[in-house]
């Protein structure tokens, strides 16, 4: 049974003129919190969108867990998008059962806790609440799902410092081993504690992609630091 | 998975299609109400009652106008919205094909569609039964033997020409709501003026669509010696149907591509 959970080959997407992913060569394993940094365009979201098969590379390819993009690998994969994507008029408990009718890996009874421990409550519609709640019901939604490979974009983008924290609990707590999540984010140095491993993007290609241990032993920095170097503008 | 996004689509939409369904009987009722008890004749006196039965009246035949008109607004609005807008990141990440997201969809634009039609016919039915109750109790009645009748002399022909008419129906419907869906498949792969853009893909579709009926038509007047008259209505029906299930095909491929490979969420 392979280790390996990512293989991406010369993976390129262009918008006209315009080249998104370069050439873009990865092989990631199971088991592991890995941060995607990268400045603003450098081809995060584009990666994440294929990934999801939400965008079709223009050429090149991408294999999760031995399956082409398609059907069998949204089964595995659990994409949280940066914005709220979730039917407004839905209540809670429907958005639940939403979840559960779709996905086979979804573990109700987590995200009940977890809104619970949240003082959600169920019969509420989705948009009578905060943007806060919001991100974090589309969190807990997503994290609920036993999958092999967890996409987050951006989950900590506009919210306050105490729910940044909540978000990186939440993910902590709810992967399992054999799990992938993939962070993508530029506040790094609050998801530096949690990371095993970072892929630093530009310019569509991965220009590092190394261990956090090792990048903190061997050059005695921190991601945040390394980050600002790299990407100094 | 079909069932599941239908079934889903079929709630999302009920929500709005109901109470409209509501409001249309609610002032069919008003209206019914107000019509039969209109003082008639003298208008000068009593000017106020007959007049506000007018608007009621107006009132009315434009909110049956409106449900239906809203029946393919909605159906359009709800394809871009949960498709193509911010929900589209969870509707298109679904372990479900393209596919299946335009057949949910269709089928739920379409039963409601029909629904909307039958709605507006009660309305009409309820609004002037208040007319004359006994009068039109008895052509109900004449209706329902006619119908009857019918039945009981249905030949194979006839059976098969109404099937046809049936099933040219609502092939018409698919075929009005796919399109406009292949529309906004092309619009919204584009960066800017999405909206703006899938008119414009609307329009290039209708012209065409018009242009490649006129030729159809001149062809089928230019052979018309050639069909004896007994088989012509059958033969026109069986030749329109085939016609609308190539556009449908033609519009569902359009569609189906431009989510698979072109998809553009913003």
């Amino acid at each position: 049974m392979s280790d390996v959970i990512l293989q991406c080959t010369n993976l390129c997407k262009s918008y006209g003129k315009k080249q998104a992913l370069n050439n873009l060569n990865l092989s990631l394993t199971k088991g592991k919190i890995i941060g995607l940094l990268g400045p603003n365009g450098s081809g995060k979201t584009t990666f994440i969108k294929i990934l999801n098969g939400l965008l079709t590379p223009t050429s090149g390819e991408a294999v999760i867990d031995g399956k082409n993009i398609g059907i069998e690998s949204k089964k595995i994969v659990s994409y949280l998008p940066d914005c709220v994507s979730l039917p407004e008029w839905m209540k809670i408990n429907e958005l639940i059962n939403f979840y559960k009718n779709f996905y086979e890996d979804f573990n109700s009874e987590k995200a009940y806790i977890m809104l619970e421990n949240l003082k959600i409550d169920l019969d509420d519609k989705f948009k009578t609440l905060s943007k806060g709640n919001k991100e974090k019901v589309q969190l807990i939604l997503v994290m609920s799902r036993e999958a092999k490979l967890y996409l987050l974009d951006e989950p900590m983008g506009g919210v306050d410092p105490a729910t940044r924290d909540y978000i990186l609990n939440t993910i902590i707590s709810n992967y399992s081993e054999n799990s992938t999540v993939i962070i993508s984010t530029h506040l790094i140095a609050d998801v530096e504690k949690i990371l095993d491993e970072v892929l630093f993007i530009n310019n569509g290609e991965i220009v590092i992609q190394d261990t956090v241990d090792n990048i903190r032993d061997n050059q005695g920095k921190s991601i945040d630091t390394l980050f600002r170097e790299v990407f100094r503008c | 998975m079909l069932g599941k996004l239908f079934k889903y689509e079929f709630k999302a939409t009920g929500r709005i299609m109901l109470p409209i369904y509501i409001a249309t009987l609610v002032i069919c009722i008003i209206s019914s109400v107000f019509f039969n008890f209109a003082p008639s004749g003298e208008w000068d006196e009593h000017k106020l009652l007959t007049f506000t039965t007018l608007i009621i009246f107006a009132l009315f035949i434009f909110m049956v106008a409106a449900a239906i008109v809203l029946s393919y607004i909605i159906s359009i609005l709800r394809f871009k919205k949960n498709l193509f807008d911010s929900e589209g990141y969870l509707m298109n990440t679904l372990p479900v094909t393209t596919g299946q997201n335009i057949g949910a969809k269709l089928l739920t634009s379409v039963i409601y569609q029909i629904f909307t039609l039958i709605v507006a016919i009660l309305a009409f039915m309820i609004f002037t039964i208040g007319i004359d109750p006994a009068e039109n109790i008895n052509m109900l009645g004449e209706l329902y033997n006619l119908f009857v009748s019918l039945i009981n002399h249905m030949t194979g022909e006839i059976f098969l020409f109404t099937a046809e008419f049936i099933i040219l129906c609502i092939l018409s419907l698919v075929l009005l709501n796919i399109e406009f869906y292949a529309a906004i498949s092309i619009g919204h792969s584009s960066n800017s003026s999405r909206v703006l853009k899938s008119v414009a893909a609307y329009i290039v579709f209708y012209v065409i669509q018009n242009i490649i009926d006129s030729i159809l038509l001149i062809i089928c007047g230019l052979n018309i010696d050639t069909v004896d008259t007994n088989s012509f209505p059958y033969l026109l029906f069986t030749g329109l149907i085939i016609i609308e299930v190539i556009y449908i095909l033609i519009y569902y491929f359009i569609t189906n591509y431009f989510m698979k490979k072109k998809l553009n969420l913003q």
